[in-house]
């Protein structure tokens, strides 16, 4: 018989009981009614331990770091070590054909059944040779892995939307997994780099409950079913009107609203504003920063990151948010990343033009 | 340099809003619990609980007779409540973060009682150390 999930956890001498809080804890950070831990504990018990194979593309290995340096490392741990057989070439011992012998082999066992993690985007231009590993590229290497894999986990806005290789002018012509990749389900997981437990929650309900329901840009709906903004603490000021406008005013001491700062919050779905980052210290806001919008489609490429967004996304007019001395700053920042943005564009038209294959991506959730 | 405290963080005044609701739910799931022994569990976690909705919990529930500490992937804190058949279950990570907060109304938490594998092994190991006294190895 196939080793399960739980086999797995008794063999390292983990008891029934660590199972069961093992299954609590996750489902309570999946958001999920608390029945459900049951149900994914007896699910868990019986399914046999999956292959994940997890691949590496253009990548900064941020999303890598975040998932093993995680607030919880038991739970961290007990996915990587004890749920699944990972093959991920930068964690692993081996090096050179030793590595590429092994994960292989990985593959060809588990056939059909692996779960593919992929984290960077891939790129297409020049015959995709801006990223080679043992002498294949990687759009290549995905399309053939992608065939044995039941489901794809697009770890990172690289993975998932083409994140910053994929930024204006784009000179790889980095293109997103879903380019790529059309016949298998895919699961995005956003964010430069996304929460560590948004990471390894993703895996654990897949393997218990199957598909999660998604957002339209194809991401779990546990998490990014709310924008930072309707989970920010720093809302009822945003209510109000009260705004920092430089990030020593009066306002920032306070700790109002960052939306003239330009925080990215209110069009960004993300779990920051609730399940917070590094040991659920804190979050980006919650440190005096605004959100700089990194689970979202094209972030980078969105006029900056200190521009207020172009229109209030409340119940008001723009010209009624804005104070004057506010109105000042915005507008010289405004004039600046619009003469960068034209800059841009007039490159990315150019390499659209090159690549032939850079695909036109919609802009996201902007109200 | 300033105290990071003298940098205010205000968070918005919150009377308690949810406790009373769940108050009820508790009181739903006690008699399902007599009536048909099904037990219930509510996440505190996923609900905004301000400090007055805690307190008001705290208060009403009161401290009852069991009080037991689980030492499995870090620690974990199970107590009865003053009301019999409400627990207060706290599970905690080796490194002391809380991982969930749940109040489970049923005759024991499911957690607790030994689990049929676990027994096996344990009776495993309790009959390898008598094979070895037996033949006289220590
Ligand atoms: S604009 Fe940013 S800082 Fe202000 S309430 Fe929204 S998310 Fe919070
Ligand atoms: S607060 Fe915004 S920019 Fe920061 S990590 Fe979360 S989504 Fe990304």
């Amino acid at each position: 018989m196939e080793e399960t999930i739980l086999d797995a956890f008794q063999q390292n001498g983990l008891s029934r009981r660590a199972f069961l809080k093992f299954c609590a804890a996750t489902a309570s950070l999946l958001a999920l009614p608390p029945a459900a831990a049951a149900a994914m504990a007896e699910k868990l018990a019986s399914t046999p331990r999956p292959t994940v194979i997890y691949l590496s593309y253009q990548e900064c290995t941020g999303c890598l770091e975040s998932m093993t340096r995680s607030f919880s490392p038991t739970i961290e741990h007990l996915m990587f070590n004890n749920i699944s057989l990972a093959f991920n070439d930068t964690l692993q011992a081996a090096a050179g054909e030793a590595a590429e012998a092994a994960r292989k082999e990985a593959m060809r066992k588990a056939w059909g059944k692996y779960i593919l993690i992929v984290d960077g985007a891939v790129p297409l231009g020049a015959g995709g040779a801006y990223c080679v590993a043992a002498g294949q590229s990687a759009v290549d290497d995905l399309r053939h892995a992608a065939r044995g894999a039941a489901a794809i986990i697009a770890v990172g806005t690289c993975a998932a939307f083409g994140g910053v290789p994929y930024a204006a002018p784009n000179p790889t012509g980095a293109v997103p997994v879903s380019e790529v990749i059309r016949d298998r389900p895919i699961i995005n997981v956003s964010g430069c780099p996304p929460i560590p437990e948004v990471m390894t929650g993703v895996v654990v309900y897949y393997l218990s409950f199957g598909m999660p329901a998604l957002d339209r840009q194809g991401r779990p709906l546990a998490f990014y079913g709310n924008t930072i903004h309707d989970r920010c603490y720093r809302r009822p000021f945003y209510d109000e009107g009260r705004f920092a406008h430089t990030f020593d005013d009066e306002g920032a001491r306070n700790g109002w609203c960052l939306y003239e700062l330009g925080c990215k919050g209110p069009v960004t779905y993300n779990a920051c504003a609730t399940l917070k980052w590094n040991q659920g210290t804190s979050f980006p806001i919650q440190s005096g920063h605004g959100c700089l919008g990194c689970s979202e489609p094209d972030f980078w490429d969105k006029g900056g990151f200190y521009r207020p967004l172009p229109a209030a996304t409340g119940h008001w007019a723009r010209g009624e948010v804005l104070g004057g001395a506010a109105l000042g700053g915005a507008v010289v920042g405004a004039g600046m990343a619009m003469l960068a943005r034209s800059h841009q564009k007039a490159n990315a038209a150019k390499t659209a033009k090159e690549v032939g294959s850079q695909p036109q991506k919609e802009d996201s959730h902007e109200h | 340099m300033k105290a990071l405290d003298a940098i205010p963080i205000r968070p918005a005044p919150s009377p308690a809003a949810n406790a009373p609701a769940l108050l009820q739910e508790i009181a739903a799931a006690l008699d399902a619990l007599l009536l048909s022994g099904r037990r219930h569990c509510i996440d505190l976690g996923s609900l905004p609980l301000s400090p007055a909705d805690r307190d008001l919990l705290r208060e009403t529930l009161g401290t009852g007779e069991v009080r037991m500490e689980l030492e499995a992937l870090g620690n974990s804190r199970i107590e009865e409540t003053g009301v019999p058949g409400v627990w207060w279950v706290r599970h905690s990570s080796e490194d002391g973060i809380l991982l969930t907060e749940s109040l489970e109304v049923c005759h024991v938490p499911e957690i607790v009682p030994a689990g049929t594998t676990d027994i096996a092994i344990g009776l495993q190991r309790l009959r390898q150390a008598l094979a070895l006294r037996e033949s006289g190895g220590d």
